[in-house]
């Protein structure tokens, strides 16, 4: 009897009646747990889609999948009569390991939460951050992707996000289209002024409140400079920029309104005429 | 196709009527009101129509649409069309500015009158029932009514609120909307602009003039919205005005909604650098 149990080979002890049922079992959890939760996670995800942000959704759905992961895995281990206390124990040693590793990942997710939290911009919102201007595509948990302007796709970790500067473009519905306007020292300022607000009141893109403004901006050295400030809706501000734009400049023409160029004059005293300037050519005066 | 429509010797511009018009096949006819011109032919199955605003379109019957006008075509069956004619209301609220600042004390009343441009609504009568194009009759701006974190966009009417009512000269375009409003908060209603949902709205027409129904108005505090109600039968100042076009969204029997607004709402002083 004691020769014959010597003579037992592993794979013979595996495939005995009773290793065998614990294998199936195992197999069995994995191959339904897994799939099962997976799929209550996208159930979850869709249901939370209707009440919540995308990005809280994606929260949940990720709380549930890896919750419901690790009771599968425990389960799957526990069939195995393995000690999961041992786990944690040595999670516990591997855990300093991996915090002291980890940190930036983690920095990244717990900014991520603050992120969603706090609102400063959701999916489909133009940002700025630093020199990036873009669409934002998601915010995850470690990053938030965009998509710029000339179709870049760019990752920015949420730490950065979180210690930076950044401007939500779309935020509000109604945006101020600026206009820097400089007009020749000889110009009637009360005319100009009239000529803008008429323009702005004539172009269909532009607001009638918030009221359009000329802010007389200074005397400067080629021109007397204006702010000329209109409103659109977000969704216009570019055919408005565009379109007064156009409409400044042939107004201007059509009225006979300077826009000059950088310029200097030389005086020799202030009650002088400027000074003249004529070039010789030296070879031809020379001989 | 369309060089031939719009080359050919000057038509002169019937005045639209909220009416029925014919149109067989080869025939070309401009309609005209206020500062909107429409063309409209029928050529071999196809109904063309176009639409410009001259700026004399009122001063010349014979103004004509332009060689690169932007046309619409429709199928129709048959050699003869029947077009109908409606006025309606602008698919945006209206925010009308008082003509002179109205301060209303606590539990007081006041009835308004305001003008407002309708749009011209163009229906296939025959011979088929279909609903073409709306087109504005009078071009107007549209201004932001609320703060600069919400709100809504509307259109800007600058003809302003009457506290009296005067009969118009006869106006084809223009619907008085007679708005009566009250006071049911504590405070001093200060009414500088207010906003028309005109979508509610239905249009009536008498002899003279076009017509809304009456729009009550009730404020209940600058931190409150106010109640807005529709009365679903003719104004009382033209109670045998036909009705001519129902409204665009069915007003419930009373609807809580922002109403009025202040100019500090969108104050310039917010804006300096």
């Amino acid at each position: 009897m004691q020769a014959d149990s010597l003579l037992v080979s592993p794979a013979t002890s595996l495939l005995n009646g009773q290793n065998l049922t614990i294998f199936l079992r195992f197999v069995v959890i994995l191959l339904i747990g897994i799939p099962v939760v997976y799929i209550l996670s996208r159930w979850v995800h869709s249901l939370a889609k209707k009440k919540f942000s995308p990005q809280e959704a994606m929260i949940f759905q990720k709380l549930v999948f890896y919750t419901g992961m690790t009771i599968i895995v425990m389960m799957a281990l526990m069939e195995l009569n393995f000690k999961v206390s041992v786990l944690f124990g040595a999670a516990g040693i591997a855990g300093i390991a991996i915090g002291f590793a980890s940190q930036t990942s983690v920095s990244n997710i717990i900014s991520g939460l603050f992120l969603i939290a706090e609102k400063p911009f959701q999916v489909n919102d133009v940002i700025s951050v630093g020199t990036i201007t873009g669409v934002v595509l998601s915010i995850d948990t470690l990053s938030v992707k965009m998509r710029t302007f000339d179709n870049k796709y760019i990752r920015i970790p949420n730490e950065t996000l979180i210690k930076s500067e950044v401007i939500n473009i779309t935020k509000f519905p109604i945006r101020r289209v600026d206009i820097e306007v400089g007009v020749a020292y000889k110009e009637d300022m009360a005319r100009v002024r009239k000529i803008l607000l008429d323009i702005a009141i004539n172009n269909p893109l532009c607001l009638n409140e918030p009221e359009p403004q000329v802010i007389f901006r200074g005397f400067g050295n080629s021109s007397i400079d204006f702010l000329f400030a209109v409103w659109a809706v977000r969704e216009d501000w570019i055919k408005l920029k565009n379109s007064i734009a156009e409409e400044i400049k042939s107004r201007f023409d059509a009225e006979g309104i300077e826009i000059p160029f950088p310029h200097i004059s030389l005086y020799s005293g202030s009650k002088t005429e400027p000074i003249p300037v004529e070039i010789f050519d030296a070879r031809r005066d020379s001989r | 196709m369309t060089k031939n429509r719009a080359s050919r010797d000057k038509i002169k511009a019937i005045d639209v009527s909220w009416d029925e018009t014919h149109l067989q096949t080869g025939d070309i006819q401009y309609f005209r009101i206020g500062e909107l011109l429409v063309a409209m032919a029928l050529i071999t199955g196809e109904l063309h129509i176009s639409h410009c605003y001259p700026k004399d379109a009122e001063a010349d019957p014979e103004v004509e649409i332009g060689p690169d006008a932007q046309w619409n075509r429709w199928d129709v069956a048959g050699d003869t069309v029947t077009v109908r004619f409606t006025p309606q209301f602008a698919d945006l609220p209206y925010i009308v500015r008082a003509e002179n600042p109205l301060e209303l004390p606590q539990k007081t009343h006041k009835k308004v009158y305001v003008k407002i441009p309708v749009w011209l609504s163009c229906s296939l009568v025959l011979p088929q029932q279909q609903k073409l194009m709306t087109l504005p009759i009078v071009k107007l701006s549209k201004t932001w009514f609320g703060d600069f974190a919400e709100g809504e966009v509307c259109y800007w009417i600058s003809s302003g609120a009457r506290n009296t009512f005067e009969p118009l000269p006869e106006n084809r375009f223009l619907a008085i909307c007679p708005v009566h409003l009250s006071n049911a908060s504590p405070e001093l209603l200060k009414v500088e602009k207010m906003c028309v949902r005109a979508q509610h709205l239905s249009i009536y027409k008498d002899e003279r003039n076009l017509w809304s129904n009456e729009l009550s108005i009730r404020f209940k505090g600058k931190d409150r919205f106010s109640d807005m109600s529709v009365r679903e039968k003719p104004p009382k100042e033209s109670a045998a005005a036909k009705l001519i076009s129902g409204p665009q969204i069915a007003a419930k029997r009373s609807v809580n909604i922002r109403t009025f607004g202040g100019i500090l709402d969108l104050s310039p002083f917010d804006f300096f650098r």
